[in-house]
């Protein structure tokens, strides 16, 4: 770590859903910093709170957010007004999500929504705005991008959809871009190319990438540095290249063993036993304990803290080796 | 600098004629019809002092229960007054009373649906629980109340379905932002960095007007039926001001020896109920289009 000051700095973050069978802990004490052009991946099962840390960033979360620190660029988030908060959003942080088909108005042409946000953003004229807009499209990979800006939403593939909702998160030039699983939605062949367009516009723009996604393997070839979420709670921080070699989370080892192609040839994927744990009733330890072989009586006791410095750090009493 | 070359042609391309044309180009044929109709009828009724041949209030006593044909093309009635001028007359007041009942209540019922919709909790629930009073209100019980404050007439009408009409609008505008407040698209909005405002008058309004626009079609046609039927009644429209009901009304006498005097009336209702229908048909049909959907 350098001395240089983070670009989003959260600490003990916590996001509670008060349902009517109780409330459920969605994040529970999730601590992160990034720097500046740094890209993050974000991995763990559906349910684990990768989603909804996301919009607890934007403050956009539907439950209760508590945080001790919860900064971009310096800047205290919980201490900005509504209308920094809207500057803050698309200008700072923008976020692409999970289905591109539902993340633009269908009523409303692809040229009309990014002109509008360039205008919002820029105070562009319409002729400049859909200058912008076309370069925009252009940039993102889209072919003959001025003939194609007066279509709507439906007559676009879904794979175009992302790159135009793409154009849309970089029409703010944000600092930093939350891509919520960009490409679930997509099948294989599209799900590269949309991956090599982030990393390659992450590289142009400088810009840090936050990946949030459930699949190691779009992880491990899109960024630098890991996060694994389990039940709320980050579990393991580490560069892509120790978390491969060197996992130190049991729930991390039954990750990278249940994933294709992880697995030695010829070897069969070893599925992690036991069901995810229910988010109403997690008790003071180790959420992973009750599915894990190498839990003690401590493990259910008390979660150790993870460090949100260190390169490289599991929340575990009983770490895969102790070489850290 | 290749980008901003290509983008020339691009840029000019966001004119409103070319926007209309392409617009009117994805229009099914019941569409089509449905609007051309439409627009003959609203012609000939805007065109009624030109086209009519006689007064439609003269009466003329030696020209009674005329047959159709020769210089009264719809014959006349039993005071002898042109019925095809009195139903081009009448036309200008079912219209444009019938685009007033529908339109008006529609703009302030999407609105506050659409409102209650979006921000839920307690405003929804004070809407909804007015709504549900205004909808249980017998509707004949209103306007017999409202004629008897203010007597008969169209300004009765118009008080009565502007209090209660609003509902129907609310409720569907209310149900399609509750569904496209969840969606994507609203919470990229969000993101962003747009005002709630922004939010649900651009991208929220223009995706729950469709279905009130396409009810907005029957109700036009039901409103302009109420009109006639209240005129009927002697609750509406007050002789000798054509109206199509009070025509058709008028006519119910004479139904035997001078068919014409009702049916020629009720036939331009029918043509009007079509067109409005095949507007409503066609709407349908183009939302789902733009949504994705099975066309």
């Amino acid at each position: 770590m350098n001395g240089a000051s983070p670009l989003l700095e959260i600490e003990d973050l916590s996001v509670v859903f008060h349902t009517r069978s109780g409330p459920v802990l969605a994040n529970d004490g999730v601590s992160l910093t990034l720097r500046a052009g740094e890209t993050l991946g974000i991995v763990g099962e559906s349910g684990s709170g990768k989603s909804v840390f996301c919009r607890a960033i934007l403050g956009l979360a539907k439950g209760e957010v508590r945080a001790r620190r919860m900064a971009f660029d310096g800047r205290d988030i919980a201490a900005m007004s509504r209308s920094e908060k809207q500057a803050l959003r698309g200008r700072g942080i923008a976020m692409v999500f999970q289905s591109p088909m539902s993340s633009l108005d269908p009523v409303w042409t692809i040229g009309d929504q990014l002109v509008e946000t360039v205008r919002h953003h820029k105070g562009l004229d319409r002729a400049g705005a859909r200058r912008a807009a076309i370069a925009l499209l252009d940039r993102v990979g889209i072919q003959s991008a001025a003939r194609r800006l007066d279509d709507y939403p439906h007559q676009w593939s879904g794979g175009m959809l992302q790159r135009a909702v793409i154009a849309l998160a970089l029409a703010g030039e944000p600092r930093l871009m939350l891509a919520d699983e960009p490409t679930t939605a997509l099948d294989v062949t599209i799900q590269d190319q949309i991956l090599a367009l982030l990393t390659e516009l992450q590289r142009e723009t400088g810009m840090a990438l936050v990946l949030v996604s459930h699949d190691l393997g779009v992880i491990a070839e899109t960024v630098d540095r890991v996060a694994v979420m389990y039940a709320g709670r980050i579990v393991e921080t580490a560069s892509v290249r120790h978390l491969f070699e060197r996992p130190a989370h049991p729930y991390t080892v039954g990750l990278l063993g249940s994933m294709v192609g992880a697995a030695g040839q010829g070897e069969r994927l070893r599925p992690i036993p036991g069901q995810p744990p229910d988010l109403h009733h997690l008790g003071t330890g180790c959420a992973f304990a009750p599915r894990c072989s190498r839990a003690g009586d401590d493990c259910h006791r008390a979660v150790p803290r993870i460090d949100p410095a260190a390169a490289h750090d599991a929340a575990c009493l009983f770490p895969m080796e102790a070489e850290r | 600098m290749s980008t901003v070359a290509a983008g020339e042609e691009g840029v000019m391309a966001a004119g409103l004629g070319r926007r209309l044309a392409r617009e009117v180009a994805s229009w099914s044929v019941t569409l089509k019809l449905g609007a051309v109709l439409l627009a003959l009828i609203a012609l000939a009724a805007l065109m009624a002092p030109w086209i009519a041949p006689f007064d439609p209030e003269a009466q003329d006593y030696d020209a009674i229960l005329l047959p159709p044909g020769g210089v009264h093309l719809f014959g006349t009635d039993n005071v002898g007054r042109d019925i095809f001028s009195r139903v081009l007359y009448a036309a200008r007041l079912d219209l444009s009373a019938g685009f007033a009942l529908t339109f008006v209540p529609m703009i302030y019922g999407v609105l506050i649906g659409a409102y209650a919709g979006y921000r839920g909790g307690l405003v929804d629930a004070v809407v909804g629980g007015i709504a549900n009073v205004a909808i249980a209100f017998p509707f004949l019980v209103m306007i017999v109340v409202v004629v008897a404050v203010i007597g008969p007439g169209i300004d009765a009408i118009y008080i009565s379905v502007f209090l209660l009409a609003w509902t129907m609008y609310a409720r569907l505008a209310r149900a399609d932002m509750m569904v496209e407040r969840a969606k994507d698209y609203m919470l990229a909005a969000r993101v962003l960095g747009f005002s709630t405002k922004r939010i649900v008058l651009r991208h929220g309004l223009p995706n729950v007007v469709g279905s009130s626009l396409v009810f907005a079609m029957s109700d036009f046609v039901l409103n302009i039926l109420l009109l006639s039927g209240l005129s009927f009644i002697g609750l509406g429209i007050q002789p000798p001001t054509p109206e199509w009901g009070a025509m058709i009304a008028e006519g119910k006498e004479f139904i035997l020896e001078a068919w014409w005097i009702s049916t020629l009336p009720g036939l331009a209702v029918v043509l009007t109920g079509t067109a409005l229908s095949l507007i409503g048909d066609g709407l349908a049909r183009r939302f789902s289009d733009r949504h994705g959907g099975p066309a």
